[in-house]
């Protein structure tokens, strides 16, 4: 039961008028059987996408059996050096990255989540009316002023 | 008559300087090794001639002054100017060393190493004196007459480099530092050719870049001092394989020079069409190649559609496409074919419309201006002192080309301009190709139309074969054609340099002659060898994308780099 | 799609749960096997043919026309040569993520097929938070990406997986916020209620429906060309400069499904930006039931292809950005405008309420701002294909 409510909806044959959010909480009975009847939401669960993601991952699974049967297997030790224009690799790659890289991740995981913020209010943003203008501008009005920052700071410059 | 520079030099330097005589025109000057810096210099500084062609040395084993045995060779020129000088130089045989002048010419620390790997003649002083077409554990000094052709070395061992790039890290070096080492080369797609550059990377900049060429050295120059002066041609044809009859021309210019005969005017005119062509179709690779590196695929084959054009004329003449073989000494291999006229017709009709497209696509494409202006920018001097000719050494503002300065084969009689750049960089190396095609097209236009008739060989026994109807039907005549074939044209001895304009610069060939129907020593200038010496200096504080981008603008074509 | 299993639960008089439980399961069962095996990787590799034969039209090259009428089965031999091909893992790869990584890239984009809409029905999941959910397992791509370079134990990869973890993240964010304004003019999340929210017209598109998001729509399609690793952002794996990028040392099949990815991700992009901004798959109400279906998919597709048509062209025709110069275009330019573009779609909401005349007056000045630049762009295109005299190239692909 548990994972049916995890999954999607429960079974109801007539579909709730309402959007959003609301359509899931559509009291109706639950299915006799736990997954499929997560399905039973049709379009609206999530139960498809399981679907599709097992799909997914089968389906290459599969591709790479056939592969490994039918596929070529000439194993040599050249072939298993790693490819640097035809000389041996002065230095593993894996070594210290540059910073520079951490920060782009760092700025992306500012802006992103913050972006990410932004989107509930988006969808109910009518509702709120000019209270949800008004606070969702100073929010925003914070983040480009970060952005200017890291700007004036030169964290933008790549070199 | 001497130009005047060299008159003052020639007074100056009475007494402690020599002047051998030379009947082939350059001024030739003997200096003692402990002069010879000081010569040099003068040279440079006092009389202009600033631009350090090439260094090479002649082996006097099989000739009759072989003592000392080595003959060390400085050739220069001033940047604009035509006279040239040659400053020669013997270091003893106990010592075989001189003192380096690379800290004079940035282009004397490539040329010295390849006198050190092909001769064995040290130069003291100088900076990294190793191997450089030679791989590093070979032995023995292949342009030494007694080093045998037929002599086979295996080498397998791939140089990892360090020994320079350890040099140039310094004290930054360890597992801690951020750097990491790359090899760009000589299996990747943008070392066109098969070059190589080992970087130092921070990221994605490149702190330090070791460029190591020679995977396509196969001996070019041991191989022309076996065969007649005629079997040299087709070797010639693989330097700049983009261009062939250029170097074909460049080669035959030299020999005909030693001679001292010039060809008809038909064969002149002739080969002023194909040597435009051939320019053409060396810039046409160099900027389509180059555009590929940025990124620009599709202005490929609008460019190389008329490279194909022009490839199905000179196919149509003589039966090759890349390798032509068309030009002979004291003329050429036959007449024009009816319906080149309208080959070339057609190419000059068609090309502007492909350089046209190429321009509606980048000329103001932003991402392209922002990957190539002020890419690999560097000054005329800078240029100047690491030898850059032609093309390179033109898009730093230097109006440098020997069409101009040593007009040949009527070059001063045609309408067309020597472009130049400004800045130096990429954007202008790609441009000034751009427009010297366009300029090309016109002198190939002109030529056309005033195309002499007449024959296309000099009426010369020496060197011109005999007509088959003669060969079949008169005893002088089959004598001839034998001599010639059997023996090779045999130049007066002596030494010679000779060049022409080509498309990546000034192409030169050093040809020494004993009297005999073989060359004893032809040793090529390659434009590129020069350019490429620079490219650590063009590279370095960019980024790796700056370097492919750059690599695609000096146009290095490996067969005339490693020879 | 509900509509077709209920007639058919009718149709057999079933009643009970577990029944309809169970028709419903086969039922999406064998649409999600039927859209990946019989519509998604035939199409991807469609698209790839299709690609291949533009580009080679645009290069006045052939392209690949063996395989099937005019090589149209193309995709199916380069699948099967790399069936059979060997399946290489360097020695000191990291052999655990060096395999994971294309099945996060294959899944990544695959995944986001099934949010995807075909028609009004026709769709495996709607879900209530579609555009996040595309968003979020698209992402996959990128970390899959990052694997691959990361494992290699290659220079070349590892450079490409960076430059690729930078670039992909970075163009995040204004793809993020641009699709922020579509979803506050939508009011759900939904790509279906997206799609509800606009109409067949052009001036009921989001595309026109104010000037922040005719913008907007403009830096959406910059950043999801730069997420989707296309020129002029293709510098993950740019083959001039990083031989083959993340995936120089994988073979076979496994590099196989980055290509696969790739070109999937093609139809994906252009499905998102049709949704977001070009209405979807609204028709005039011109017909009902099936063939209101059909019409629906095939305006749907048709918008579609057109987009993933012009994404092709982009990539023929312009060079590549250098890393810098790529970041700062996001950074510099298109964060702050899209940021722009959320203030400036909310408070046009607020000042211009929906449907009212000055809404539509201005939706429909906006529907001519954009006829008019194609216009103007299709006469460029014209003048342009004189000037070249097409007809005098060495070859024509199609002759």
């Amino acid at each position: 039961m548990r994972a049916a409510r995890f999954l999607g909806a429960p079974v109801g044959r007539v579909r709730p008028a309402a959007e959003g959010f609301s359509r899931k909480r559509s009291g109706a009975r639950p299915g006799p059987l736990p997954f499929v009847s997560s399905c039973g939401d049709r379009m609206n669960g999530y139960a498809p996408l399981i679907l599709v993601v097992v799909l997914a991952l089968i389906t290459p699974a599969m591709l790479l059996v056939v592969s490994s049967l039918l596929g070529a297997k000439r194993t040599e030790r050249t072939k298993g050096e790693p490819y640097e224009c035809g000389i041996p690799q002065p230095a593993p790659p894996r070594r210290a990255v540059p910073v520079k890289y951490y920060l782009v991740a760092v700025l992306f995981l500012l802006f992103d989540v913050e972006a990410v913020f932004l989107y509930p209010w988006a969808v109910v943003y009518r509702r709120l009316g000019l209270f949800g203008f008004v606070e969702m501008a100073v929010f925003l009005a914070m983040l480009v002023a970060g952005l200017v920052y890291v700007w004036k700071r030169g964290a933008l410059e790549w070199d | 008559m001497s130009p005047p520079s060299l008159d003052r030099f020639r007074s100056r330097l009475a007494g402690t300087i020599r002047e051998e005589p030379n009947p082939f025109g350059d001024a030739v000057f003997r200096a003692e090794p402990s002069d010879l810096r000081d010569v040099l210099r003068s040279l440079r500084d006092e009389h202009g001639f600033d631009l350090l062609l090439d260094v090479t040395a002649v082996d006097h084993l099989e000739l009759p002054d072989s003592k000392p045995r080595f003959d060390v060779v400085y050739i220069l020129r001033p940047s604009v100017g035509s006279e040239r000088v040659r400053v020669q130089c013997r270091p003893p045989d106990e010592d075989l060393s001189l003192e380096t002048v690379s800290d004079l010419w940035k282009a004397a620390n490539w040329a010295e190493r390849e006198v050190y790997d092909q001769y064995g003649v040290r130069f003291r002083n100088h900076p990294n004196l190793k191997r450089i077409l030679n791989h590093k554990d070979f032995v023995g000094h292949p342009l030494r007459k007694d080093y045998d052709i037929k002599k086979q070395q295996w080498l397998s061992e791939p140089d990892d480099l360090m020994d320079e790039m350890r040099k140039l890290r310094g004290g930054a070096e360890g597992e801690e530092s951020e750097s990491v080492l790359l090899n760009i080369g000589p299996s990747h797609p943008a070392m066109h050719g098969a070059l190589r550059a080992l970087v130092d990377l921070e990221g994605e900049t490149v702190r330090h870049t070791v460029p190591e060429i020679g995977y396509l050295h196969r001996g070019f120059e041991k191989s022309a001092e076996k065969g007649t002066y005629t079997h040299v041609i087709p070797f010639t044809d693989r330097l700049n394989y983009c261009s062939s009859v250029m170097n074909n021309v460049g080669y035959c210019r030299t020999i005909e020079k030693m001679l001292g005969i010039e060809p008809t005017p038909r064969a002149q005119t002739i080969r002023v069409v194909l040597l435009e062509l051939g320019r053409i179709m060396d810039h046409l690779v160099s900027v389509a190649a180059n555009l590929v590196d940025v990124g620009a695929l599709t202005n490929y084959w609008y460019l190389f559609n008329e490279r194909e054009r022009i490839y199905d004329v000179i196919e149509a003449l003589c039966g090759a496409r890349l390798t032509h073989c068309y030009v002979r000494i004291g003329g050429l291999a036959h007449d024009l074919h009816a319906g080149f006229e309208e080959g070339v017709e057609g190419i000059l009709r068609e090309l502007p419309k492909a350089l046209a497209d190429v321009e509606r696509l980048v000329a103001r494409n932003r991402i392209f201006l922002d990957r190539v202006v002020g890419v690999g920018a560097i000054t005329a001097e800078e240029a100047i002192s690491h030898g850059f000719t032609g093309p390179c050494l033109r898009a730093c503002g230097v109006p440098n080309d020997l069409r101009k300065d040593e007009p040949y084969y009527g070059y001063d009689g045609y309408d067309w301009n020597v472009i130049v750049g400004t800045r130096g960089d990429t954007y202008d190396r790609i441009w000034v190709r751009m427009e010297e095609m366009r300029e090309s097209m016109r002198i190939v236009a002109q030529a056309m139309k005033k195309m002499p008739g007449g024959p296309v060989d000099v009426d010369d026994k020496r060197v011109s074969l005999p007509p088959k109807t003669e060969v079949y039907g008169n005893i002088e005549a089959l004598m001839n054609h034998f001599m010639i074939i059997m023996e090779g044209i045999k130049p007066p001895a002596g030494e010679c340099y000779g060049s022409i304009e080509a498309a990546n610069g000034e192409l030169g060939f050093f040809v020494v002659s004993d009297g005999t129907g073989k060359p004893y020593k032809v040793k090529v200038r390659p434009p590129c060898f020069y350019v490429f010496s620079a490219f650590p200096r063009l590279t370095e504080g960019g980024m790796i994308q700056d370097l492919i981008a750059t690599l695609g603008s000096l146009n290095i074509i490996a067969g005339e780099l490693d020879r | 799609m509900q509509q077709l299993l209920d007639r058919f639960i009718e149709s057999r008089g079933w009643t009970g749960d577990w029944a309809i439980e169970l028709v419903y399961f086969l039922g999406m069962l064998f649409f999600a096997v039927a859209l990946l095996l019989v519509v998604v990787t035939p199409f991807t590799g469609i698209v790839s043919w299709a690609e291949r034969r533009i580009a080679a039209r645009m290069q006045s090259r052939v392209g690949p026309n063996r395989v099937g009428p005019q090589g149209i089965l193309q995709w199916a031999a380069d699948g099967l040569k790399c069936i059979l091909k060997e399946d290489l893992i360097p020695e000191d790869a990291d052999r655990i993520l060096f395999t994971a990584a294309p099945y996060l890239v294959f899944c990544g984009l695959f995944g986001a097929f099934a949010v995807l809409p075909f028609s009004e029905h026709l769709v495996i999941a709607d879900l209530d938070a579609g555009a996040f959910y595309v968003m979020a397992i698209t992402s996959l791509v990128p970390l899959g990406i990052i694997m691959s370079g990361w494992a290699s134990n290659n220079k070349w990869s590892l450079l490409g997986g960076m430059r690729s973890a930078a670039q992909i993240i970075s163009y995040e964010i204004p793809a993020a916020l641009s699709l922020l304004a579509v979803v506050l003019a939508a009011g759900t999340l939904s790509l279906q209620g997206i799609i509800r929210a606009q109409g067949w017209s052009p001036a009921d598109w989001f595309l026109f429906r104010n000037p922040f998001l005719f913008t907007g729509f403009f830096y959406f399609f910059v950043a999801n060309l730069a997420e989707g690793n296309r020129t002029p952002f293709d510098l993950p794996e740019a083959e001039s400069e990083l031989v083959a990028g993340y995936s120089t040392e994988y073979s076979g099949m496994r590099f196989a499904f980055f290509m696969l990815a790739e070109w999937a991700n093609l139809y994906v992009v252009a499905s998102v930006v049709n949704v977001a901004f070009l209405g979807g798959w609204n028709v005039p109400p011109i017909a009902e039931g099936v063939v209101l279906t059909i019409l629906q998919m095939v305006v749907f597709a048709a918008k579609s292809l057109v987009l993933v048509f012009v994404i092709i062209w982009v990539r023929w025709t312009l060079p590549r950005l250098r890393v810098d110069q790529m970041m700062l275009l996001c950074w510099k330019y298109l964060v702050p405008l899209s940021f722009l573009n959320v203030l400036g779609t909310a408070v046009w909401m607020m000042i211009v309420p929906e449907g009212s005349a000055a809404g539509r007056v201005a939706s429909w000045l906006l529907v001519l701002v954009g006829l008019s630049l194609s216009g103007l762009f299709g006469l460029r295109v014209r003048k342009n294909l004189k000037d070249a005299d097409v007809g005098r190239l060495y070859l024509n692909p199609f002759s």
